[in-house]
């Protein structure tokens, strides 16, 4: 699972590159703003679990 | 093994963060810190065998139990600054990395003092 959320983030990254390209060219620049904003969250949405498990296993092992 | 696979995560990570670089910044940064996430995984799994280790060896020298954990203590403290302080520089906020390792520093004097006083205690009572 782990190394396929590099690519997750990677593909997310890519469409919303070109989605915010074609809205900002056919003129509705705010439309590409909340896309790339949409794209930010939903790569939150998947790394912010992974941190919090990341530290809770790191607080476990040095018994911070 | 294990080390062929941080490898290549690490390069895969930074190739593909590079590319979308210029198409679009900030998704480089979440690419870095999503590489930063899965290699940390690994170096958590390899770091719990080698406390697990010591801890076993600890049985055969007799150590006050305490001064181990603190020593694991200062570690994970110097860890997680570091780890934090690194991806905010990374993403170009000096200051803010500063603050984090400023304030990694000084928890680590707090977890330290203890020591301390127990070395001067140490002293006092061989004079």
């Amino acid at each position: 699972m782990e190394v396929s959320l590099i690519f997750k983030i990677a593909a997310v990254g890519i469409l919303v590159s070109v989605i915010s390209q074609i809205l900002k060219h056919s003129g509705r620049e705010e439309h590409a703003f909340l896309t790339s904003l949409a794209g930010l969250i939903l790569v939150l949405f998947w790394i912010v679990p992974y941190i919090y498990e990341l530290f809770e296993t790191i607080r476990d092992l040095f018994s911070l | 093994m294990d080390m062929i696979k941080v490898a290549l995560i690490g390069m895969i990570g930074a190739l593909l963060a590079l590319e979308l670089k210029g198409a679009k910044s900030e998704f480089s940064t979440y690419i870095s810190l999503g590489a930063c996430v899965v290699v940390l995984f690994y170096v958590v799994a390899r770091l719990s065998g080698i406390v697990g280790q010591i801890a076993a060896l600890s049985d055969y020298i007799v150590l006050e139990a305490d001064y181990f954990g603190i020593l694991l203590k200062m570690a994970g403290i110097t860890y997680i600054a570091e780890f934090s302080g690194a991806l905010c520089r990374d993403m170009g906020y000096t200051a803010l990395a500063l603050q984090i390792e400023n304030f990694g520093k000084l928890t680590l004097l707090a977890v330290s003092c203890p020591v301390i006083v127990r070395l001067l205690e140490l002293i006092g009572e061989l004079t």
